[in-house]
């Protein structure tokens, strides 16, 4: 007989009758382990704490996605997010399976290169392409997606010096119905400035345009801003047809998917708002084919949807540090990671579960990370189950954006694990360690003892 | 005038009177006919009645205005042949024998049609009828035509040879009848020549090495069909040398090529009853013999018409045509043709329908219960299909499928299997919750289509609501008909599809194939024709590829212009694109005299047969472009086979030609890869590989491997690897 578990005493308010406007708080279930492996052990064998992805889920929900717009529309084209996760087996990951890549940068751009992605099935977006980078893009015969009328202008200098032709897309911004509209990025739709970029495109005799990009915002929860986009998309891309005699090869609707994250501040849970990729599929593929292209040469469907694609395939694991309570009495967690590794905690609610079954009370907490900064809290506000020092947790969901947008502060980044389908794991990022990051560092003769 | 004004009408009564003469042994072999032709004027009166007797026939026939294929196969005027050259046998020359041969000619001809209209109606061959009634009719009333005289060229053998050829030809002829040979071989020589009223040993040598040449098949026949019959005498008692005096052996023979070979498949099936046959035949001759002799006059061939005609009804009639006993239907006049022919067509096109369905659903798609299901699909329903999506675990649902959104399948659209329009829609009926079904309204929400008379589909369990159209309207094949439910008997939501030939919601199935789909299996992807996708199999509609569907678009009156070196010479010819008028286009090379017969459904560019020359560009570009499925698709192979008639050596065939009835062992395979696209959005070239391989058993002969480049201008490349083909490369341009 195991030793039973020791859980330390708490108060709790008996509720009864009817349960509130919010519901009956969610039972946090344990997750006792991940892709076949438990917990405990993977945290023993490469530290906490630890990110780990599950490739069954990473492909899965690839193939969900694909099969949503593949089973309505001809011909559809997947370009994998490099900002949201780049690291190299993720995305070679979604290369197997047949996406392209979706860069921003000259460095992601490398990147792919260094995956052996072919230059023709890359797409270069953002408003930051060097000189140097457009150059290479060119050579490599891959889609550049223009910004801004500066960044053509460069772009027909480097085609003068170039023998290959550049292979170019817009981006458009416009109005779909939602707040906020991201007209930072293109060419303004609706005061003609896209049309105009396109003109000066066709003019210039230098560029193909093959395309058209729009990518409307981020964590869209409403299908109708994607059904407007797509309609406006397909308008654009048969006035150029019929106005320009110039015919659109390929319409890019961007990313922007809701993951089942729940936003903070957020009313509802995630998981009563995010469309499935069904929906999104429904409204931009029937926009697109109702917009009067011929059957027999519509144009490809390309999407760069990143976050949707990966956030479930994320967890991070890690160890409680320390319980506290503040000065107010409120019970205060604080675990081996903080804002530094889970960056979307500035815009999530993110679901910490216990590693352990746990006895069913819960108590509310504060959720700390262990920066030395007072900015590093995870929740503000949440009921936890009453969780003490070394006791392990998992972070739902943080496939998308921190393992790139994290910092290193104050400490290291830890190690990163893959689980492959057949259930085992494979580190596929080194933690650091001192001689990693002062590797990159000089000191000046005058300064070192 | 115009030499070639002239060349054209004469080139075809040439074909015509060769062919009056092959034709009486269903063959439209030149040295055959010309060996004919040959010994017919052995005695050359005869030879002449009887070549009168076909030219007077040919004339006959295109001053009245005859079909000209008809004209030109001879199929009017062999009979007459038949009739005329004994004349010139038996009567000697003058004013009278030549009124003889003009209007036994002219009935022969109007028999000749008249029975070739009636008995086609049945779809049955005419055979030698007029020859045996128009005959019969001239030797009856000759009797009384005082003024034309018995000949004696038949009777004083020896003189006519000695007059033709000395001695020498008397002693030679005279040494071959000497010979050693068994009686029953000689027998069978003289039965052959006899079928052209020639009784000599010679006569019958030259025309059994005229029938080798021109069928192995027919050759080995004609031996079956002999030799059973002495077989069969032997056995009832008959008198065996009576074969020898009547001259009737050659019914046996023609019976046996025309069973065994001609008007069927040849196959083991087709032998058997050339044998089985024989004693009715026999019964035939001999009966008839008895009865026809009280008017003097001779059976002809009549045993072998009427066997042969009763033979072919019969077949006809049978409603359960699987026994192994295939009426030819497009007739080469050769068994060895019809056979290879034929087992191409069955594996290539046999299945082929005029309209071309496709998947209902777009993506890749589980067939979670096909034909005759474990299910539902039983007794009636038993050719449907039960299309869902399965995860990658093999599950139609995720998280724990309580819930109708859990299913993979769920609130998919539909697209019609073809265009058609709205005949029913049924609508209203609520989907169910998973597990449960809905047994009063059984078919759910469902939308029946038509598409050709006695031709409908039928969509159901869709999703309430969901259908987009109402009865009467149009849908194209890229409109989304409605959404994938649970509604009516259905306890998970799929797609109930089929086939039916009446408009109800409870109709019969009707077992019709899908046009073309792909088939994933584990380690490869296959492209099925005219077939049903089986339950648990993977299968997807195949994806049109814009460049390859645009420069295989060839339309009549299209001019190629090829370019092409062979050896050091570079040269130019141009090839025309046409079609007849049975919709049949090909792609004709006018001064090489080569034509390739294609199909483009517009899903797949195939060719469906050659003639010409083999060193013809054109062969090069029917054998490296024979099948095109108009997608782009690397992982995709595509199989298929040449016929054998087109591409097999010679010499090899004709060792073939022996055993093809029961055994296949040559082989010219053929196999196509999509290797690559200069760029996957706007191709401006894509590259197939192509390997035509001749086989022996399963053992590679040769093989040619070409690269076919298509480019969106246009342009087709056939580029051959050095030295191993006549070409290097051969340059194809459709547009220009």
């Amino acid at each position: 007989m195991t030793k039973k578990r020791f859980t330390p005493p708490a108060i709790k308010r008996l509720q009864s009758g009817m349960p509130g406007k919010a519901g009956i708080p969610s039972q946090l279930n344990p997750i006792p382990d991940i892709g076949g492996i438990p917990v405990k052990q993977l945290l023993r064998d490469y530290g906490s704490p630890l990110f780990i992805l599950e490739e069954n889920t990473i492909r899965n929900t690839y193939r969900k996605a694909k099969d949503a717009f593949e089973s309505r529309y001809p011909a559809v084209q997947f370009a994998w997010s490099y900002k949201t996760n780049y690291l190299d087996a993720v995305c070679q990951i979604y290369h197997q399976e047949g996406s392209w890549a979706e860069v921003v940068s000259g460095f992601e751009y490398q990147k792919a290169l260094a995956n052996g992605v072919d230059g023709r099935q890359i797409i270069f977006n953002g408003p930051d392409k060097s000189p140097e980078d457009l150059k290479l893009a060119v050579e490599n015969h891959s889609y550049i997606h223009i910004d801004h009328f500066d960044e053509l202008y460069s772009l027909i200098k480097v085609a003068e010096s170039s023998t290959n032709r550049p292979r170019v897309a817009i981006r458009v911004n416009m109005d779909t119905g939602i707040f906020p509209r991201w007209d930072r990025f293109g060419f303004n739709l609706e005061n003609g400035e896209a049309m105009e970029a396109v003109k000066q495109i066709i003019e210039s005799g230098k560029l193909d345009l093959m395309g058209l990009h729009t990518h409307i915002g981020t964590y869209i929860i409403s299908v109708n801003a994607y059904r407007t986009a797509a309609e406006k998309m397909a308008a654009l891309a048969l006035s150029i047809e019929r106005e320009l005699k110039h015919q659109i090869r390929y319409i890019d609707m961007g990313g922007g998917f809701a993951s089942l994250n729940t936003l903070k501040g957020a009313y509802h849970s995630a998981a009563d708002t995010t469309p499935t990729f069904d929906q999104y599929a429904e409204a931009i593929t029937g926009a697109i084919t109702r917009a009067g292209f011929d059957p027999s040469a519509m144009p490809m469907l390309i999407l760069e949807t990143g976050r949707a694609l990966i956030d479930d395939a994320g967890y991070l694991a890690g160890t409680v540090l320390a319980v506290k309570r503040l000065s107010d009495g409120r019970k205060n967690l604080v675990f081996d990671f903080g804002v530094n590794l889970l960056f979307t905690s500035f815009w999530y609610d993110h679901e910490i579960h216990p590693v352990e079954e746990q006895n069913g009370f819960t108590e509310d907490a504060t959720l700390f990370g262990p920066l030395c900064m007072n900015i590093d809290q995870l929740r503000d506000q949440t009921r936890m189950p009453l969780l003490k020092q070394g006791d392990q947790v998992v972070v739902k969901r943080v496939g998308a954006y921190n393992m790139t947008q994290w910092m290193q502060f104050i400490t290291y980044r830890p190690n990163i694990i893959l689980i492959s389908p057949e259930g085992s794991a494979h580190l596929i990022r080194k933690a650091e360690n001192l001689e990693s990051i002062r590797s990159s560092e000089e000191t000046p003769s005058h300064l070192k003892k | 005038m115009d030499i070639k004004r002239l060349q054209r009408p004469l080139s075809s009564l040439a074909d015509g009177v060769l062919n009056s003469y092959s034709q009486v042994f269903f063959s439209d072999n030149r040295v055959f006919a010309a060996i004919i032709l040959i010994i017919t004027f052995q005695v050359p009166l005869a030879g002449l009645a009887g070549l009168a007797g076909v030219l007077i026939s040919l004339v006959l026939a295109k001053w009245l205005g005859f079909d000209k294929k008809l004209i030109s196969k001879g199929l009017l005027s062999y009979n007459t042949l038949l009739v005329t050259l004994p004349l010139g046998l038996y009567f000697s020359s003058g004013p009278a024998l030549v009124l003889m041969v003009i209007f036994a000619s002219i009935l022969t001809f109007f028999l000749a049609v008249t029975l070739h209209g009636w008995l086609a109606r049945y779809e049955l061959p005419f055979l030698s009828w007029p020859f045996i009634i128009s005959l019969w009719i001239v030797m009856l009333a000759a009797r009384r035509f005082s003024a034309l005289e018995v000949g004696d060229q038949t009777l004083f053998e020896w003189n006519r040879l000695y007059g033709m050829g000395g001695i020498n030809l008397v002693n030679s002829v005279e040494w071959l009848n000497q010979l050693a040979i068994p009686q029953a071989i000689k027998t069978y020589f003289i039965s052959m020549g006899a079928v052209f009223f020639q009784y000599s040993l010679v006569a019958g040598v030259l025309v059994a090495i005229g029938l080798l040449i021109s069928s192995r098949i027919a050759f080995l026949l004609s031996l079956i069909g002999f030799f059973s019959a002495y077989l069969f005498y032997h056995v009832i008692g008959i008198d065996i040398n009576s074969l020898d005096y009547t001259y009737i052996g050659f019914n046996y023979i023609l019976m046996s090529i025309a069973i065994g070979g001609f008007f069927l498949i040849p196959s083991a099936y087709t032998f058997f009853w050339a044998v089985l046959l024989v004693p009715v035949v026999t019964f035939l001759t001999v009966g008839m013999e008895e009865l026809l002799s009280m008017f003097h006059l001779s059976v002809y061939a009549l045993p072998f018409n009427v066997v042969v005609l009763l033979f072919l009804f019969t077949i006809r009639q049978r409603k359960n045509r699987a026994t192994g006993l295939h009426p030819v239907v497009v007739q080469h006049n050769n068994p060895e043709r019809n056979l290879y022919a034929w087992s191409n067509y069955q594996n290539r096109l046999s299945q082929k329908t005029s309209l071309l369905f496709r998947l209902p659903v777009m993506g890749k798609w589980f067939i979670s219960q096909g034909h005759d299901g474990r299910y539902t699909h039983q007794s009636d329903w038993r050719h449907a299909w039960d299309f869902v999506k399965i995860g990658q675990d093999n599950k139609t649902w995720q998280n724990n499928g309580h819930k109708l959104d859990d299913y993979h399948t769920w609130a998919k659209p539909v697209y019609p299997a073809a265009g058609g329009i709205v005949d029913s829609v049924t609508d209203g009926i609520p989907d169910n919750p998973p597990g449960d079904a809905n047994t009063l309204n059984n078919w759910g929400n469902t939308v029946v289509m038509w598409h050709a008379a006695g031709l409908y589909t039928k969509y159901s369990h869709l999703k309430s609501g969901s259908i987009r159209f109402k009865p009467g309207d149009y849908v194209s094949p890229d409109q989304e008909l409605a959404q994938i439910g649970n509604s009516g008997r259905s306890p998970e939501p799929h797609l109930h599809f089929q086939f039916q030939a009446t408009p109800f919601i409870h109709s019969a199935t009707l077992d019709y194939p899908f046009g073309y789909y792909l088939l994933d299996e584990p380690e490869k992807r296959t492209l099925r024709s005219y077939d049903r996708p089986l339950e648990g199999q993977i299968v997807s509609n195949l994806k049109i590829d814009r460049l390859l569907s645009k420069v295989f678009h060839l339309v009549p009156g299209q001019i190629l212009r090829v370019s092409y070196h062979s050896g050091e010479k570079a040269r130019e010819v141009t090839w025309e694109v046409q079609t007849d008028a049975y919709n049949q286009s090909s792609i004709r090379d006018r001064e090489g005299g080569a034509t390739a017969w294609f199909t483009n459904d517009g899903q797949a560019f195939y060719f469906t047969h050659f003639e010409g020359s083999r060193s013809n560009p054109l062969y090069a570009f029917f054998t490296a472009c024979f099948r095109i499925p108009l997608t782009f698709d690397p992982g995709l192979t595509i199989f298929d086979q040449i016929p054998l008639f087109i591409s097999a050596r010679r010499w090899m065939r004709w060792i073939q030609d022996w055993i093809a009835p029961f055994h296949i062992f040559l082989k010219t395979s053929y196999r196509m890869n999509y290797e690559s696209q200069d760029d996957p959005l706007a191709p401006e070239m894509m590259t197939l590989k192509t390997q035509v391989s001749r086989q022996i058993a399963d053992d590679r002969l040769d093989e040619i491997a070409c690269t076919v480049e298509v480019c969106n201008d246009g342009e087709i490349r056939l580029i051959y690897p050095k030295e191993s083909s006549r070409f290097e490369q051969i340059t194809i341009n459709t547009r220009n």
